[in-house]
């Protein structure tokens, strides 16, 4: 069981908890992250780009504390592009970004089964 | 010993959870707020029992900086030990946060050896600190 960008026991090895911490934690942020994403496409179709910026600054911020690199990486441009005003394709980046979370949360079932006890 | 007292000010129930799983072990009681009136309820709370804020600077809505220098402008909190969380390493930053009296900084992404050992030395910096202050007030009377 592996995943093409993210990897639980390097990330396991240097949070140095238990793993029922461990699935809590992944827990949270699946929650949050998924919240975050519903008012990031808000943001987005109402073309509220200080609030796309805020969400995204937010979420590259866990992104980088849980070593999810790839997640990171898209969420920086997102940040970046909004804070430099740059004409990037913003719909494109949120598309992205939605991916690799979806793909990182599939990983994370799979690995854990059952006991990451997901709502909904 | 009884525990210190942490604040964390962050507005990521994420972050806020990796930040209480690095500190579960250690001897810390630690509460959250995630804004500046929710600071206030929590040190408005505990008073003097807060004895160390962790601040976020890039609240959501806010400004971890300005939350930091209405802090100081009230004088029970001006002299609380304050470390900030961010992804900010500008000159700038640095001179502001050094005119706000900041203990310490942390760079994310957070570690947790890193995070433990800003939080003790800032502690233990701020008990000598005290302790210096109670010695020159008890000379003085």
């Amino acid at each position: 069981m592996a995943h093409p960008t993210y990897s639980v026991p390097l990330f396991s090895q240097h949070m140095e908890v238990d793993s029922s911490d461990l699935i809590n934690l992944f827990q949270t942020f699946i929650e949050e992250f998924a919240e975050e994403m519903i008012d990031l496409k808000a943001s987005l179709l109402n073309k509220d780009y200080i609030q796309m910026q805020r969400i995204a600054h937010n979420i590259k911020g866990i992104a980088a504390n849980l070593e999810m690199d790839s997640l990171f990486e898209f969420t920086k441009s997102l940040n970046d592009g909004l804070k430099n005003n740059e004409p990037l394709p913003f719909d494109e980046l949120v598309t992205k970004i939605e991916k690799e979370y979806t793909s990182i949360v599939d990983y994370l079932k799979e690995y854990y089964g059952s006991a990451l006890n997901l709502e909904g | 010993m009884n525990p210190k007292r942490i604040l964390i000010v962050e507005d990521s129930l994420t972050v806020v959870e990796q930040m209480r799983l690095f500190l579960r072990n250690e001897n810390y009681k630690v509460t959250h707020a995630g804004s500046e009136f929710g600071m206030y309820q929590m040190i408005e709370e505990y008073g003097k029992v807060v004895d160390l804020i962790i601040m976020d600077l890039t609240l959501k809505n806010e400004n971890g900086l300005d939350l930091i220098d209405n802090l100081r402008k009230n004088e029970k909190y001006s002299k609380l030990p304050v470390i900030v969380v961010t992804e900010h390493a500008q000159v700038d930053f640095i001179l502001r946060a050094k005119e706000l009296q900041v203990s310490d900084y942390i760079r994310k992404p957070i570690t947790k050896e890193t995070f433990i050992k800003r939080i003790e030395r800032t502690i233990s910096q701020s008990t000598d600190t005290n302790v210096a202050d109670n010695m020159t007030h008890t000379s003085d009377s």
